[in-house]
């Protein structure tokens, strides 16, 4: 039995920690277990990969490293290598998702869209399919906004009742009254579909009341639209159910009271915990912006930044740094790395003076590429004369010494660094043979023999292939075949490289448009090009008919297209007539939409052809790096609006992608880009031009130019 | 339309058509069903979800959006017991009442300032429907004060994460 001293030391044990309670209690904020709890969310990464059981990790890790070798030579422009390197981390890495996707991105980059849209396919072919109301939803939902259409569905689950396919017609025909205004109709309708299948077909039970709530709250009656889904958790195994949360959450988050959005911010919680979705991220940003706590929302929207970035395969300077001793990134290409000079410098100087000799090279690299070349060819020197110079080390330190002027000492050292490379690349070749004081014979003394210059050619050739307007592999296949005694192909390759020196190969008006793409339920971003082509013919025999507009493309919009030259013709003459070319009524014009194998249609097309018939009628070219996306509305002659459009999201993401690349927008896209969820706000803000009206686009095309 | 989180009083009980969800979280069994079946009288028509512990009776909060919670101070699952429950079922609008022995004069006034009603155990029926009636009526008060924020877009869109 307890002494009473000791019952004593219990007592005022147990009241000590009833008081701390008591104080806690009293001093806790309604926010502060949220915060705590969300805090913890952001140390988990949503992108974790798993590792297959029995994977060699050595394997792993030098496919990881292949992988961000890729991801380097996407971000600087060198697409050969990183297609190469993408394939290297396949072939160690079966079917790894980030290197199956980079290699999409690197044909969608390259203009490839049919091989980047199979990959996608492929990848979406081999996902595990869950089964998705939402998804099912969304689909019944575009399929009521066609005319005419019929809905198709497969049954998901092989036991739902052969009554289902049925419910989903009804359903969809739901939709359709409840577009025409007879809400209370399409009600009765999804009521009559949920009481039917609620004991047989729970999956299409969960839709019919998915879909009351969608109906009730475009009829603006938001609290109905919740009781609705709360009501959906008496159902067995509906309670956790993470659509039917989500679905809560956006609704709760339109009445928008601070309790409402602390329920809605709990639902996406629960959902990220269970789904890991990153883009549920941006939406707790969103929430907890709204709570008022702005430092915690900051650290959700930098949390998604980072993850898609990722997944749009950037990569942070110490990766960059990682990888670059096993690649040589010419000097013009590693500008391309959005880093500042400051931060490259700072990291270099915090390898510098550490004894290892990979630290060494590291920051001998990292100091050439902040433009310290006299610090960088110090540190090089050093490597090269104890013995640990690598052959890409040779190369980086030769540009370093180019810096200083010494076109010979530069040549021989990157004689040397080829001589000794095992595996040559075209980076080293092209800047071997792209320096002007170099000769045939100086390749030759670097390849040595027949069949590494035969090697070198082919790598060459590959190069050319896929990057053809590039003017330095044209020159450097010039002077490898200068080498190999081949004067003819020689002054060939020198001849093409002129001409795309002056920008002959491509044509002047080539316009890039940002397209959707729908592949089962996703939805994909594409930049694709069109241009317009015009040739002098009788006079008053000028202009575009339906049958100049080329490719495949939908009758509504090869109407469309000439409605929008007609109203470009008169707007350039109204706005720009000091600008515009002399002979236009005597000119036939011809208008070529890519991607024949897709049918184009959609009103967002009308920006990107409207700017293509006005660089060929006020004779300028438009930039390359720029993509567009709107509809036409022709108010007036002289007045060319851009109207709102769809999909933003999937279009910026395509953009972004084929960087460096600006969008263009519609100005009443504006909340749409505010809102989308996949994208974060510094990526929009970087990326996503807004423009209200033609006149404004060609005014800052115009501005570019001058 | 009508708002089914919306608690009324026992008057407008029989305007009600959907029931009631009531969420009474205390450890034991005995106690818990009592109580359920005292609240779901006073509230009819009105369902019991029943917890005996913190985490589960927070993943009801959650999942099963209870339109009124009635817990014991002492409950297990968490260092701050039933403290945590009511402080969330308070962040989220959800009226609460609290049941148990003698509690701190801060803690009372903190209790009342956060709307949560408090009985101590051994409190006679009438005395605990008292404090759940005041309870119901502090949060339809609050509710019927609030104004509907605008909301930033109003596009329709299908609620695709």
């Amino acid at each position: 039995m307890a002494s009473p001293q000791a019952r004593g030391n219990v007592r005022t044990s147990v009241e000590t920690a009833s008081k701390q309670l008591d104080e806690s209690l009293v001093a806790e904020g309604l926010d502060d277990e949220l915060v705590r709890q969300l805090g913890r969310l952001l140390e988990i990464d949503p992108e974790r990969r798993q590792v297959e059981r029995g994977a060699n990790e050595h394997s792993l890790r030098l496919a990881r490293t292949h992988l961000t070798i890729a991801r380097l030579c996407f971000e600087v422009g060198l697409s050969d290598r990183a297609e190469a390197e993408s394939r290297a981390a396949l072939d160690l890495a079966k079917n790894d998702e980030p290197s199956l996707t980079l290699l999409a991105a690197i044909h969608h980059r390259r203009g490839e869209l049919g091989a980047a849209i199979r990959l996608h396919a492929e990848m979406a072919a081999r996902k595990p399919t869950e089964p998705s109301a939402l998804a099912e939803l969304g689909r019944l939902f575009e399929a009521s906004l066609q005319p005419d259409s019929s809905t198709v569905r497969t049954p998901t689950n092989a036991t739902e009742s052969a009554s289902a396919p049925v419910g989903m017609s009804d359903l969809e025909h739901a939709f359709r009254l409840s577009f025409s205004g007879n809400l209370q109709q399409a009600l009765r309708i999804v009521d009559r579909v949920a009481t039917r299948s609620r004991t047989e077909a729970r999956a299409l039970y969960k839709l019919a009341i998915l879909e009351r709530a969608f109906l009730l709250e475009q009829s603006h009656d938001i609290r109905g639209a919740i009781v609705t889904l709360e009501r959906l958790a008496d159902e067995p195994g509906l309670a956790s159910d993470v659509e039917r949360l989500l679905c809560l959450s956006m609704l709760y988050e339109r009445e928008g009271t601070v309790e409402r959005i602390r329920r809605a911010l709990r639902a996406v919680r629960h959902a990220y915990l269970v789904t890991r979705r990153p883009t549920l991220l941006r939406r707790i940003a969103r929430l907890v912006g709204k709570l008022g706590h702005a430092h915690v929302a900051e650290a959700f929207e930098a949390r998604y930044l980072e993850v898609f970035r990722r997944r749009m395969h950037s990569l942070t300077l110490r990766e960059a740094a990682s990888v670059l001793r096993f690649v040589y990134v010419p000097p013009e290409h590693l500008l391309r790395l959005p880093f500042a000079p400051k931060a490259i410098l700072h990291l270099a100087v915090r390898h510098h003076d550490r004894r290892r000799v990979e630290h060494r090279r590291r920051a001998a690299i990292l100091s050439l590429w902040a433009g310290e070349s006299a610090r960088a060819e110090a540190l090089f020197r050093d490597l090269d004369a104890e013995g640990y110079a690598t052959p890409v080390d040779l190369l980086y330190f030769a540009d370093a010494i180019e810096d200083r002027g010494e076109l010979g000492e530069a040549l021989a050292t990157r004689q040397r660094a080829i001589a000794g490379m095992d595996e040559i690349d075209a980076a080293s070749l092209v800047r071997l043979c792209g320096r002007p004081n170099v000769t045939g014979d100086d390749v030759r003394i670097a390849l040595d023999n027949v069949e590494r210059m035969e090697k070198a050619q082919q790598i060459l050739e590959v190069r050319h292939e896929v990057c053809p307007d590039d003017a330095a592999t044209l020159v450097a296949l010039a002077r490898l075949s200068e080498a190999r005694g081949r004067l003819e192909d020689a002054a060939m390759h020198e001849a093409h490289a002129k001409l795309v020196e002056r920008g002959e190969s491509v044509p002047d008006q080539v316009v890039l448009a940002a397209a959707a793409l729908r592949r089962g339920g996703e939805v994909r971003g594409i930049i694709h090009e069109l241009w317009v082509d015009s040739r002098r013919v009788r006079k008053g025999r000028g202009g575009l008919d339906a049958d100049d507009v080329l490719g495949s493309v939908a009758p509504e919009l090869r109407t469309r297209a000439v409605a929008i030259f007609h109203a470009v013709r008169s707007f350039v003459r109204a706005r720009y007539p000091h600008r515009v070319v002399e002979d236009l009524d005597d000119r036939r014009f011809f208008l070529r939409i890519t991607k024949d194998d897709e049918p184009s249609s959609g009103e967002s097309a009308g920006l990107p052809i409207a700017v293509a018939f006005a660089s060929a009628m006020l004779g300028f070219s438009p930039p390359r790096n720029m993509a567009f996306s709107g509809a036409l509305i022709c108010d007036a002659h002289h007045v060319l609006t851009i109207g709102k459009i769809g999909d933003v999201d999937a279009k910026i993401e395509g953009a972004y992608e084929r960087r460096p690349c600006k969008l263009v927008l519609p100005a009443d896209n504006r909340d749409d880009v505010a809102f989308a969820e996949r994208i974060p706000r510094k990526i929009a803000e970087d990326t996503v031009i807004f423009a209200s009206t033609l006149d404004e686009v060609l005014r800052m095309l115009l501005q570019r130019k001058a | 339309m009508r708002d089914a989180c919306e608690p009324r009083s026992g008057h407008d009980k029989q305007r009600r058509q959907t029931p009631m969800r009531i969420l009474v979280a205390d450890e034991d069994p005995t106690r818990r069903r009592l109580m359920a079946s005292l609240i779901v009288d006073k509230l009819a028509p009105a369902v019991a979800i029943e917890a005996s512990d913190v985490p589960s009776a927070l993943e009801a909060l959650l999942t099963r959006h209870p339109e009124f919670v009635f817990a014991d101070l002492c409950l297990p699952g968490h260092a701050q017991g039933g403290f945590r429950l009511i402080l969330d079922a308070a962040s989220l609008g959800v009226p609460a009442v609290v049941t148990s022995g003698p509690i701190a004069r801060t803690v009372e006034l903190r209790l009342s300032e956060l709307g949560i009603g408090w009985v101590p155990k051994g409190a006679s029926e009438s005395a605990l429907f008292a404090v759940i009636d005041r309870a119901l009526e502090l949060r339809r008060r609050a509710r019927s004060d609030h104004k509907p924020a605008v909301t930033e877009s109003s596009r329709p869109r299908m609620h695709t994460a």
